[in-house]
């Protein structure tokens, strides 16, 4: 795939290089290089159409999938090509410029970002959680962590009330997540040791079962960070292509029209 | 505690219902509404402020003061029409229409049945895109506009050109004028020119010596006419005299002959002044015969007898006497005959005006008539001036035994052996020398360009003259006759014109439109 995509991409370039071999006929072949990216926006963009049939007969959804990740870039070759790897005059062809590039950009960067998240969930936490859920459980595991430290000791209470009551209040996004899938955890863990020592035999035992609880919540945490962004990133990219499409259909109607 | 049970180290309650992820057509509906929403925005911009360069690129700095008129070019929801180009730029077409757009099609054709645009003509706006910004030249036309119409070869009533699709060999015909087998009209040999030149002037390079007669136009691009006075005069002042010829009291087709300066007097015709100011000494007598001791350039007593000879001998056009060469002339440049009967004319005019005879009175009033009419066809750009009128038909002799026309030669060769030093004689006249050094008609060439990377030689090289100028022991060639004006092939252009190195580019060698700069071109070409 990533040597098919290099290829094509070579081609491309090599296709662009030549045409300066006749620089009078330039314009001619930016027109072709702008149809090409207008034919492979509509192939990419029915990859849209084929998600919102998933019985039909169309082939493999992944196969698909990698038509739309190497049009994509494909694509955004195109338009740097029909644009002379130049930012264009006129507001229009300015906006669609930018709006090509910021599609090919995020698109890539969803592309990353659905290889690297799932392999950072599945090595540095212990449970799955559905993302929608999230809410709820983290209600759900506050609750027990107030009743159970109603039940605790003292300094267990009052370690609670100080360092941890506000962190199982609610879900915790954090960029941290993206850094250190743990949330930092070890460091963390270094205050419930500290307590440890100062515990006896049965208390000591609560203080690991409200560790475990926090090192749940974490987790919480770090799966609503982490999947949020594989949630957010179409958001930066769906809306957008929508737009570009019909800007495309437009512009290319101006073009033909006048 | 979930009824479904617990899961993980946190002990997190398991769902008891399906969890469903929410629809993402959501992600669709926002998409539409912002295109929607841009759409709206590009219309409400282009409706209400009269943003129209939003859609595209600014318009070119020429057309600045238009840039939010829309309706200034573009008719609605359609392209740019010819119609709307003209509505300002017809303004700047003169009296005749010149600029108009119609002239630039008899301009690119040189053919006054195209005044009008063929179906399918490209549009203005077809070749001059617009809406590329303020900084972008609106004559950057790209060869493929050409060859849309020229890749192809045609021929009709109308137009008829080969395919050219590219300038190199395979794909552009080499030029029309380097086709043509005729010669200059003149028996010459650049190289011994270029070397007595050379040695008379202690002169360093070839080029030097091609300047002495070549003389650069102001701007360098071209060359003035070669001229007698200027260019000749200077080494060549006197000929010898003629040989002995036959005398006539009038010549006919029965009597190859010529006449004295005498006789020529007697008849008082329009343009015989001359024989008042011949004086005894220029002639050498003996019986039924004469000669001249030495014949000037344009020897008015050698062309009169020769223009005789000719008239008994062939069928001319009614103008052929008003010439003192053959009408040779390719048939665009017919302006040239018409130019120097109207010389002519007025000579004899000035003549007749100052005589005091009052019977040559009607001669005069035929002179000014003759010279009325062909001002009025000069001063008619619209007319194509035809060539007819100067004709000699060489098929068409008149009937005559084969003693007797090899007599005509005969004499037409004695009387013009010390012309024949320089000029050709054909059909019993002096043969035109092609003076203009401009041979390209439709493509424009730059010499002072050229000559900052290459000299006149490395280029001009059909003819020799590196080979026998810079050796006095070379002999030189046979007379070029000023061969096609030395002029190189297309070969020779594409050794640097060619793809990689120096532009090929159509625009390079061809305008589409007169150029307002160079108006003097215009007529020549209209012709």
């Amino acid at each position: 795939m990533l040597l098919a995509l290099v290829v094509g991409c070579l081609l491309c370039l090599g296709t662009y290089a030549l045409s300066g071999l006749w620089p009078r006929s330039r314009d001619a072949w930016l027109l072709g290089f702008g149809i090409a990216a207008a034919m492979v926006m509509l192939g990419v963009g029915s990859y849209g159409i084929r998600r919102r049939l998933p019985g039909a007969p169309l082939g493999r959804a992944a196969t698909w999938l990698k038509v739309h990740l190497f049009g994509g870039v494909l694509f955004g070759v195109l338009v740097l090509m029909h644009s002379q790897f130049r930012f264009p005059a006129g507001g229009m062809n300015r906006v669609l410029w930018v709006l090509s590039l910021w599609v090919t950009a995020t698109g890539l960067i969803g592309l990353w970002i659905q290889r690297w998240i799932p392999r950072a969930i599945a090595s540095g936490l212990s449970d799955e959680v559905l993302y929608d859920r999230i809410p709820e459980l983290v209600r759900s595991l506050g609750q027990r962590a107030e009743t159970f430290v109603a039940s605790c000791s003292d300094p267990i209470q009052a370690f609670y009330q100080t360092n941890l009551a506000a962190m199982f209040a609610a879900p915790q996004a954090s960029f941290v997540y993206y850094a250190d899938v743990t949330g930092g955890r070890h460091a963390r863990k270094k205050q419930f040791e500290y307590l440890s020592h100062a515990l006896g035999g049965e208390e000591r035992g609560k203080l690991d079962r409200l560790e475990r609880m926090y090192k749940a919540k974490l987790e919480l945490d770090a799966h609503l960070s982490l999947q949020r962004a594989l949630r957010w990133w179409l958001v930066a990219h769906v809306p957008f292509s929508i737009v570009l499409v019909v800007l495309v259909v437009l512009h290319v109607i101006f073009v033909l029209s006048y | 505690m979930s009824p479904k049970g617990i899961f993980g180290q946190g002990e997190l309650p398991s769902s008891d219902k399906y969890v469903y992820p929410p629809s993402r057509n959501r992600l669709v509906l926002i998409g539409l509404g912002a295109a929607l929403g841009a759409g709206l925005l590009i219309w409400g911009a282009v409706t209400f402020l009269g943003a129209a360069a939003i859609i595209t690129g600014p318009v070119s700095s020429a057309h600045a003061n238009l840039a939010n008129q829309c309706e200034s070019c573009h008719s609605e929801g359609a392209t740019v029409s010819n119609e709307k180009c003209a509505a300002c730029h017809e303004e700047q077409a003169d009296s005749i229409g010149i600029y108009a757009l119609t002239s630039h099609y008899v301009y690119r054709s040189a053919d006054y049945r195209r005044a009008a645009a063929r179906d399918g003509e490209p549009t203005c706006g077809g070749c001059h895109k617009e809406h590329r910004g303020r900084t972008a030249p609106l004559t950057d036309v790209s060869d493929p506009q050409c060859v849309a119409c020229h890749g192809v070869a045609h021929e009709d009533a109308q137009v008829r050109h080969p395919a050219v699709r590219a300038f190199d060999a395979k794909n552009h015909p080499d030029f029309e004028v380097v086709k043509r087998t005729e010669d200059g009209g003149l028996r010459f040999m650049h190289d011994l020119h270029v070397r007595e030149i050379e040695k008379h002037e202690r002169l360093d390079s070839n080029e030097r010596a091609c300047l002495y007669c070549h003389n650069p136009r102001p701007g360098g691009a071209d060359f003035f006419p070669i001229s007698y006075a200027r260019h000749c005069a200077a080494c060549h002042l006197k000929a010898d005299g003629t040989e002995w010829v036959r005398v006539v009291s009038s010549i006919d087709p029965q009597h190859p002959g010529v006449m004295t300066p005498q006789a020529i007097g007697a008849l008082r015709e329009p343009g015989t002044l001359w024989t008042r100011s011949t004086g005894p000494l220029d002639f050498q007598n003996q019986p039924g015969e004469i000669r001249k001791r030495a014949v000037v350039h344009r020897d008015p007593w050698v062309l009169f007898n020769l223009r005789r000879l000719r008239d008994a001998r062939y069928r001319t056009g009614p103008l052929a006497d008003l010439l003192e060469a053959t009408p040779e002339v390719p048939p665009a440049d017919a302006r040239v005959l018409y130019e120097e009967a109207l010389q002519t004319l007025r000579t004899q005019a000035s003549e007749l005006e100052s005589s005091p005879n009052l019977l040559l009175r009607q001669d005069l009033k035929t002179i000014q008539s003759r010279l009325g009419e062909i001002e009025r066809r000069l001063n008619d750009p619209t007319t194509p001036l035809p060539v007819e009128p100067f004709a000699v038909d060489a098929h068409a002799r008149r009937a005559m035994p084969a003693t007797t026309s090899a007599d005509f030669d005969s004499v037409a060769s004695r009387l013009t052996r010390p012309c024949q030093t320089c000029h050709e004689v054909r059909n019993t006249a002096i043969a035109r020398v092609a003076s203009d050094q401009r041979v390209m008609r439709r493509a424009k060439f730059d010499h002072r360009k050229h000559l900052v990377q290459r000299r006149c030689l490395d280029c001009h090289r059909r003819i020799p003259i590196r080979a026998v100028a810079d050796s006095s022991h070379a002999t030189p060639s046979e007379r070029d006759m000023a061969s096609i004006q030395n002029l190189p092939s297309m070969s020779t252009c594409v050794t640097c014109h060619t793809r990689g190195k120096a532009s090929t580019e159509c625009v390079m060698c061809h305008d589409f439109h007169p150029k307002k700069t160079r108006p003097s071109e215009i007529p020549l070409v209209l012709e």
